[in-house]
C-alpha cells in the first residue's frame, strides 16, 4: 500500500468515526439516568443569550455531550481496561481492585473533618440530650481491610478514632473494627452485608447495655443481581452481589414511619426494587436515605418494652438498625446529612432515650456533609 | 510571556548557555507552565510551584503511590519523547514486507488510539477544552 493510499484511508477512517459518532449522537434519544453510575445524566441545555454570553451554556453543553455520548458505558469500560491492564495503573477514578473486591480510595485523613464531626456530636448532645446515655461508634470503610495490605494509601484510622474519642467527652465509644472483615462487605458496593453482622450487632447491643434482649434468629431472603455503587464506578465486568435481607417475626411486625413523606412502610421496602425511582437495591433497607425514620416494634417484650434508641446514622445504619429491633420498642433513625440539626426538635422528641452516633469513616472524613 | 522574555531579554543569554542547561531551562519552564494550567486557583498553583522548590516534602505516601500508579505511563511517555519509536518504525518500513506491515497497522493503530482517547474523554478524566478556563 503506498503512502497516498494509506493517508486517504487514515483520513476516511477518521471522518467516518467522528461523523458516525456525531450522527449516532443525533439519532439516539437522550437518556435520563445512568444505572451503572447511579446518577441522572445531563440533559441538553437551554440556549439563551444569557447562558451563552455568561459561559454557562458552554459548560452545560460540555457535560451534556459527555453524558449522552453514544456507547458511553462501553467507552468507560474500554478506559477502565486501559487503565488497569494496559497502563497497569492502580486505580480508576479512585476505585481499585483487590482480593476480588472493589474498593474506593479514601485518604488522607482530614483531622479538621474528624474534629468537626466531634464538635457536631457534642453540640447535638448539649442541645437535645444533655442527660442521656450517648454512644459513638465508627464503621470502617472497606479500604480499612483492603488498602494498605494491597499497596494502596489509606486513612490513619487509629488517629481518626483517637481524635473522636478525645473530643467527645461524656460519649462512650463502642469499637466495631474487630468485628468486621473485607468479606463482610459487598464486593461491588461500599456497604456491609446484613447477614454478616451478627458480631457487629451484638457488640453494639453489648455497648448499649441491651444485649440481654439481643437475638439472632432470622430467615435469609435473597435478592440476586445487586450491582453496587462501585460496580458502575469501576466500569469493569464484575459478577454482581446477592443482597440478603434478614426477616423475623420482629422485623415483619415492625412499622417504619417517615417524617418527610408522612408515610408508613415495612422494615424492608421491596417496592423500591420496582418503583423505577430508586437506582440502588440497597434502598430495600428502610427505604433508603431519609432524614427521620421511626421504627416501631409493637411486639417488644421484657426489658425491650419501653426502651428507645435515637440512632444518628448514615446509610450503614439502615441495615443494622433492624438487627437491634429485638432490643428496643422504638428506634428513631436520624440522618443529619438530610436535615439541619437546628430543625431536629420539630421532628424528634428527645426524652432521655439512648443515643448512638453510628457513622462510617468515610463520612467522618468528609463531615462537612453533616448539617 | 516566556517567549516575550526570551525575545527581549533572555535570548542572548540562553544562546550562550551550554545545551544541557538550555534543555533544563526548557524542562523547568514546561513544568511550571503545566502546574499553572493544572491549578484550579492561583494559590493552588503557587503551592504546587513552591513544592517544586522545596516547599513540600520530597516524598509522601500520596507521591509514592502516584509514582507506582503512573510508572508505566511515565516510561511510555519518556520513550515517546525520544526519537526511538520513529526510528524503529522507519527501520521496519525500510524493508518491503515491513513497509506493507506498517501501512496496514498504521490506520488500525490510529483508529484504536482515537477510540482510546475518546474513551478517556467520555469518562470525564480529561478535558480537552483546557482553554475554556481562560
Amino acid at each position: 500500500m503506498n503512502d497516498k493510499l494509506k493517508n486517504r484511508i487514515l483520513c476516511a477512517g477518521f471522518v467516518l468515526i467522528t461523523a458516525g459518532g456525531f450522527l449516532l449522537h443525533l439519532i439516539c434519544p437522550d437518556k435520563m439516568l445512568s444505572i451503572s453510575e447511579r446518577r441522572r445524566l445531563a440533559q441538553a441545555p437551554e440556549v439563551t443569550l444569557t447562558a451563552v454570553l455568561g459561559g454557562k451554556f458552554a459548560t452545560s453543553f460540555d457535560d451534556y455531550a459527555l453524558d449522552q455520548f453514544p456507547g458511553r458505558d462501553s467507552f468507560r469500560t474500554l478506559k477502565a481496561i486501559m487503565q488497569y491492564y494496559v497502563f497497569r495503573q492502580k486505580d480508576n477514578n479512585g476505585v481499585f481492585l483487590a482480593e476480588g473486591n472493589i474498593g474506593k480510595l479514601e485518604f488522607p485523613l482530614s483531622e479538621s473533618s474528624a474534629l468537626r464531626a466531634a464538635e457536631k456530636f457534642m453540640s447535638l448532645k448539649a442541645q437535645y440530650f444533655p442527660d442521656s446515655d450517648v454512644y459513638l461508634s465508627l464503621v470502617p470503610d472497606k479500604s480499612y481491610f483492603l488498602a494498605e495490605r494491597n499497596g494502596y494509601p489509606a486513612l490513619d484510622y487509629e488517629k481518626m478514632v483517637s481524635l473522636l474519642r478525645e473530643n467527645t467527652e461524656g460519649i462512650q465509644y463502642i469499637d466495631l473494627f474487630d468485628t468486621l472483615s473485607a468479606d463482610k462487605y459487598y464486593t461491588t458496593d461500599a456497604h456491609w452485608r446484613q447477614e454478616c453482622l451478627h458480631d457487629t450487632a451484638l457488640r453494639l447491643a453489648q455497648g448499649l447495655g441491651v444485649s440481654n434482649s439481643f437475638t439472632w434468629d432470622y430467615e435469609e431472603n435473597r435478592l440476586k443481581d445487586f450491582y453496587g455503587v462501585y460496580y458502575g464506578q469501576a466500569a469493569l465486568p464484575f459478577p454482581p452481589d446477592t443482597l440478603v435481607y434478614l426477616t423475623s417475626p420482629t422485623t415483619e411486625g415492625a412499622s417504619v414511619y417517615n417524617a418527610e413523606t408522612q408515610g408508613t412502610t415495612g422494615v424492608y421496602d421491596l417496592a423500591k426494587l420496582t418503583d423505577g425511582k430508586s437506582m440502588d437495591m440497597y434502598d430495600v433497607f428502610l427505604s433508603g436515605a431519609s432524614a427521620v425514620l421511626t421504627v416501631t416494634n409493637p411486639n417488644a417484650a421484657g426489658e425491650a418494652k419501653g426502651r428507645e434508641l435515637i440512632l444518628f446514622r448514615d446509610s450503614f445504619g439502615s441495615s443494622i438498625a433492624p438487627l437491634l429491633l429485638d432490643c428496643y420498642e422504638t428506634i428513631t433513625l436520624v440522618d443529619i446529612r438530610y436535615i439541619a440539626s437546628a430543625f431536629l426538635g420539630q421532628y424528634v422528641e428527645f426524652h432521655g432515650q439512648d443515643v448512638l452516633f453510628l457513622y462510617s469513616t468515610s463520612v467522618i472524613n468528609n463531615s462537612a456533609m453533616l448539617k | 510571556m516566556l517567549l516575550i522574555a526570551e525575545k527581549l531579554l533572555l535570548g542572548h543569554a540562553l544562546e550562550k548557555m551550554p545545551r544541557v542547561l538550555r534543555h533544563l531551562y526548557l524542562l523547568l519552564a514546561a513544568l511550571v507552565s503545566f502546574l499553572i494550567f493544572d491549578a484550579a486557583s492561583l494559590p493552588e498553583g503557587g503551592r504546587a510551584i513552591a513544592g517544586l522548590f522545596g516547599g513540600a516534602p520530597f516524598t509522601s505516601a500520596a507521591g509514592l503511590y502516584s509514582l507506582k500508579s503512573y510508572f508505566v505511563i511515565l516510561l511510555l511517555a519518556a520513550l515517546g519523547a525520544t526519537p526511538l519509536p520513529r526510528a524503529a518504525v522507519a527501520r521496519i518500513s525500510a524493508t518491503r514486507a515491513g513497509g506493507k506491515l506498517v501501512s496496514i497497522l498504521t490506520p488500525l493503530f490510529m483508529a484504536a488510539l482515537l477510540l482510546v482517547c475518546t474513551a478517556y474523554l467520555v469518562d470525564g478524566s480529561f478535558n480537552p477544552f483546557l482553554y475554556f478556563r481562560f
